[in-house]
């Protein structure tokens, strides 16, 4: 994989005209990018309201069905039969499984330009069907990984280069986000926070942009209702400010234990004797019978949230069995391989853990505490954000959504301790998680994570003396100074690697000697597959000119220069900083 | 009596008209009193007058018996989920392709009909709305201003009349919940739903005094009976224009509804029927009837349009339930949901009914507190009609035997005339249960409705309203 850099388009102007142009270019990526992105949300989000009510999945349809058998026949064979659908549907994707935000995260922080269209149309339709049909996931993963691919599909068409693309990934995402919630400043911190995690000045004027086109066609095309609405909620003393933070920490906990049910159905799926593509149908069918008697573990579960914000609609232990009961069945769907996010119902589990703390708050306390919604929503926020390691994007929807100050404040002061916590137990996010599990550990910083992803394979040179394997030192001699080199790789007659004869070592030797006699005992070899992560590490103790690199097989392939190991290492960090610190 | 028996009736009354089909005179099923009056001057006199034959009525009053008969009319003024009940099942024709005349300033129709106006059997005139509204002189200096305080029996305590339906009432509760507008159907749809609703509801037992009878509301909240009742805004508007009623109208949570014309599937004169259908829907008959009735019109132009009432003088614009000021947070009724709905929800609603009723044996509203079986008398096939075909239409089908006197149509009796009715002081009861001692129920000054009790909180502290943002 090698970095496109591809020039800008057109001669660069300068003065007026030249800042002109740049503005042009921020605009139209910015609303272009917003627009698409923003059609897209809605369009999904409608669709996935529409395929509920006519699959019987929505309650409005379940209550308008006739009685008799069709509905609990329909509540089994919607949902195993979307997961048929969807294990189907991922057998067109390489890796055999739904992509997501993940991908949008690790294509960014790694700068490698790399976002295909294909398995992010694939995995959106399989989003699609599977909130269609029920399954419990979440709807604004697979937004932002939509969001996200098709900005940089537009950065191609474009022809942008890559902090430029991926500043167009970070404006899918927000108009995604700013369309679906209908909270355009969540969405350009969403952008921020957990796609680019860092705030250029460069990047703020297009996301923004897109961000506001975004809440703009959120209002004006398919307009979808808010996920949820709180019309009223006050903290009723001062000193609950000091409970909040004890209910986030909790509720960090709770995200940790339903991150890790994710990852362990997860695991437990790849040891079923089951092939992939008939998991996420046994997924639907086990969901669809659970969903005979608690109908409110399918779908996204915007009733349960709402029932959670309201005193007396749930008693506590059926706050704990829907809170367990949900956490498992979302565990479940997408460990088993349906397609979706985890937002969402991380929304619905911690308003259910928020309303229970609440409500046993108010059970110590004789009553004299604030209004359950107050928890719901602390518990909400505390426990999605350490879900998605966004605090603040999550405190930010709650101001967006409710306008309310005061709930605001109570949110934080829950998120604040919770991603610590979080993170210090699990780490920054399922999605971080996710990447650390395919090798792209981004713990410690983007540096790492942008050299270990990129590998040598692009700095390759065929331009370097090789000798046969039998040669003589007089030889390899030659071959040195033909090549106006210091060194030699010697090949054996199969074209394998036999070793690295350097000049240094064959001042003194006789010419008829085997050149081979005088190769180095512990020469470094490197593959294509080295990562330059690797190769600077590898080369910390050498001195010479350059590095065998050798296939699976032991046969030569080529040499990397250290000069071009350096100058990579030193452009790819240039290119971070400038993304990350560059104004213009 | 019922519609089926009175229907043939009436109908060999107008034999020899009928008898020639396309000729004699067009039969339209519609509510009577003076919402029919008005109904004959603006739409049915200048349609007969423009050549296209007489107009002959027969009285309706709710639910879909009216399409049974053998002869039915050939058009009738339905609610819309009522009409999408009946199309549904096959008794109505389809108006699909019916094309409307444009507004007089040319925006073709489509675009000038309000969103939803249109489904496949029926086209909405006009539209009304179920608010909530009180006794003005019985509060304080602290009124309701929001349907929370619907359930507030500490701040506004008293008697609440409700309409023994469950369309209204669930959404309200759902509302003074919390619940957003374009959740509560959703929400309703959820056992969960259903029972937080019945519970919210029931911190008013005791309170309540159900009604059936459009007019009973107004009655009640003018004797003083209740305090806050729920009603018909156009009841509530004429009692005010006729006799000065204390009426003041909540329009926060009210519940609009639509009201449609729909051709039976057995009308004989199918082609008038859609003529009178393209004349009535127009602009200008739109907006003189709202004049008249304080219903707002389905098309925007005619809303326009709608100016002063023609004898009290008043702007009749903002007295409309689709006024931008009074529409602010109208619940939209969703047709489809209850048409489809309505059995089930009604029996739940009516076994909670009863349980309150039970438990509360000494309940001065006993007597008005029907099981399911004593509101639907009958055969049981209109029995199932009934329900299933709206809310309302429970009490009209049993009462349509009555001819004009069934009067829970919310579109009658405009302009009625009439003496304030006095009735005995119905409750010394709630004003003990609700803590109003004897002294404070007559020391009060001679103005008829003087003794209500105040609420406590404004009692001399000027506390402020405990307000749900």
């Amino acid at each position: 994989m090698t970095r496109r850099s591809l020039p800008p388009t057109g001669p660069e102007p300068t003065g007026p005209g030249r800042f002109g142009i740049q503005v042009a270019r921020v605009v139209a990526l910015g609303v272009l990018t917003g627009l698409a992105a923003a059609l897209l949300a809605n369009a999904f989000v409608a669709a996935i309201g529409w395929l509920n009510e006519w699959l019987l999945i929505s309650p409005r349809a379940r209550m308008m069905a006739s009685e008799g058998i069709w509905l609990p026949l329909a509540t089994i064979a919607v949902p195993t039969l979307g997961g048929l659908l969807v294990g189907y549907l991922h057998r067109w994707i390489r890796e055999q499984r739904p992509h997501g935000p993940a991908e949008v995260i690790a294509a960014v922080q790694t700068r490698q330009d790399d976002l295909p269209a294909r398995p992010a149309l694939i995995s959106g339709v399989s989003s699609l069907v599977s909130l269609g049909s029920g399954a419990s996931v979440g709807q604004y993963g697979p937004l932002v990984h939509m969001g996200g691919s098709l900005g940089a599909l537009l950065a191609r068409l474009l022809r942008s280069d890559v902090t430029v693309g991926n500043i167009a990934v970070a404006c899918g995402v927000a108009s995604a986000i700013a369309t679906a919630f209908n909270a355009p400043i969540a969405g350009i911190l969403f952008a921020h926070e957990v796609i680019l995690r860092h705030f250029a000045l460069r990047a703020f004027a297009p996301v923004a942009l897109a961000a506001i086109t975004g809440y703009v066609v959120a209002n004006a095309v398919l307009a979808q209702p808010p996920l949820f609405q709180i019309e009223s909620a006050a903290v009723r003393h001062i000193w609950e400010f000091g409970l909040f933070p004890i209910l986030g920490v909790a509720s960090a906990l709770v995200a940790v234990a339903y991150m890790h049910a994710i990852l362990g159905v997860g695991r437990m799926a790849r040891r079923l004797p089951l092939p992939a593509v008939g998991r996420p149908a046994l997924a639907g069918m086990g969901l669809g019978l659970v969903a005979l008697w608690f109908p409110e573990i399918l779908g996204i579960g915007a009733q349960t949230l709402r029932f959670a914000f309201i005193e007396g609609a749930f008693a506590q232990w059926e706050l704990l069995l829907v809170l367990v009961l949900k956490l498992l069945a979302t565990a479940w769907c997408l460990g088993m391989g349906f397609s979706g996010g985890v937002f969402s119902p991380a929304l619905v589990i911690g308003s259910l853990f928020g309303a229970l703390f609440g409500s046993v708050l108010g059970m110590l306390f004789g009553g004299g505490t604030s209004e359950l919604v107050v928890f719901a929503v602390c518990g909400m926020v505390a426990v999605t954000a350490p879900v998605i390691g966004a605090p603040l994007t999550t405190v930010v929807i709650v101001f967006e959504l409710t306008g309310s100050y005061e709930l605001t404040i109570a949110a934080l002061a829950s998120v604040a301790l919770a991603n610590l916590v979080a993170s210090r137990i699990f780490g920054r996010s399922l999605f971080d998680r996710q990447l650390r599990d395919r090798d792209l550990d981004l713990s410690r910083g983007r540096s790492k994570a942008l050299l270990a992803s990129r590998t040598i394979a692009g700095l390759v040179s065929t331009h370097h003396p090789t000798a046969p394997a039998a040669a003589r030192v007089a030889d390899a001699r030659k071959a040195m100074q033909s090549g106006d080199a210091t060194s030699c790789h010697l090949v054996d007659d199969t074209g394998r690697y036999v070793g690295t004869l350097r000049l240094q070592r064959i001042l003194e030797a006789p010419d008829h000697a085997l050149a081979r006699g005088y190769c180095g005992r512990d020469e470094i070899v490197m593959n294509a597959e080295t990562t330059v992560w690797d190769a600077m590490n590898l080369l910390r103790d050498f001195v010479g000119e350059g590095v065998a690199v050798v296939d699976a097989r032991n046969r030569l392939l080529g040499t990397v220069f250290e000069s071009d190991l350096i100058r990579d290492y030193l452009d790819t960090l240039e290119d971070m900083r400038r993304e990350e610190h560059a104004t213009r | 009596m019922t519609v089926g028996r009175v229907l043939p009736l009436l109908l060999s009354l107008l034999a020899p008209a009928a008898a020639t089909p396309e000729e004699g005179a067009l039969i339209i099923g519609t509510w009577g009193g003076s919402y029919e009056a008005a109904q004959r001057e603006i739409l049915f006199a200048p349609f007969e007058r423009d050549g296209n034959g007489t107009i002959a009525s027969v009285p309706y009053s709710g639910g879909l018996s009216i399409l049974h008969a053998e002869d039915p009319p050939d058009l009738v003024d339905m609610s819309m989920s009522e009409a999408m009940a009946a199309c549904e099942a096959g008794l109505l024709q389809s108006l699909e392709g019916l094309e409307l005349p444009p507004s007089a300033g040319g925006i073709p129709a489509r675009d000038d009909f309000l969103p939803g106006s249109r489904e496949r059997c029926a086209i909405t005139h006009t539209i009304f709305a179920t608010v909530i509204a009180y006794n003005r002189q019985a509060f304080g200096s602290v009124r309701p201003r929001r349907l929370q305080h619907l359930f507030d029996l500490d701040e506004f305590p008293g008697p609440r009349a409700l309409q023994a339906t469950p369309a209204g009432n669930l959404e309200w509760a759902l509302r003074s919940l919390g619940v957003p507008r374009a959740e509560l159907y959703s929400v309703l749809s959820t056992q969960r739903g259903l029972d937080l609703a019945l519970d919210q509801l029931d911190t008013l037992s005791g309170s309540i005094r159900w009604w059936r009878d459009g007019d009973e509301p107004v009655r009640m909240l003018e004797t003083g009976e209740v305090v806050m009742a729920s009603g018909f805004n156009g009841r509530f508007f004429n009692a005010r224009l006729d006799h000065g009623s204390p009426i003041e109208i909540l329009w926060d949570g009210q519940l609009q509804e639509r009201q449609t014309w729909v051709i039976p599937r057995g009308a004989a004169r199918p082609d008038r029927a859609r003529e009178f259908i393209r004349y009535a829907t127009g602009t200008e008959p739109l907006a003189r009837l709202a004049e008249r009735m304080a219903y707002g019109p389905a098309r925007r132009s005619a809303l326009r349009l709608v100016g002063r009432h023609p004898q009290a003088g008043i702007d009749m614009g903002i007295q409309l339930p689709t006024h931008p000021y009074n529409a602010e947070s109208a619940i939209k009724k969703d047709a489809q949901w209850y048409a489809q709905t309505y059995h089930r929800v009604l029996d739940r609603f009516e076994a909670w009914r009863a349980g309150t009723a039970a438990q509360q044996t000494t309940g001065p509203d006993q007597g008005s507190l029907h099981p399911v079986s004593m509101v639907i008398p009958g055969s049981e096939r209109r029995n199932r009609d009934a329900i299933r075909s709206g809310p309302g239409t429970a009490h009209r089908s049993a009462a349509a035997g009555n001819g004009r006197s069934a009067q829970a149509s919310p579109a009658r009796d405009i302009g009625r005339g009439g003496v304030m009715e006095v009735g005995p002081r119905p409750y010394t009861q709630w004003e003990v249960r609700h803590g109003g001692s004897a002294s404070r129920a007559t020391s009060s000054s001679a103005s008829p409705i003087n003794w209500l009790p105040r609420p406590p909180c404004s009692a001399g502290s000027m506390e402020p309203p405990r307000l749900s943002q």
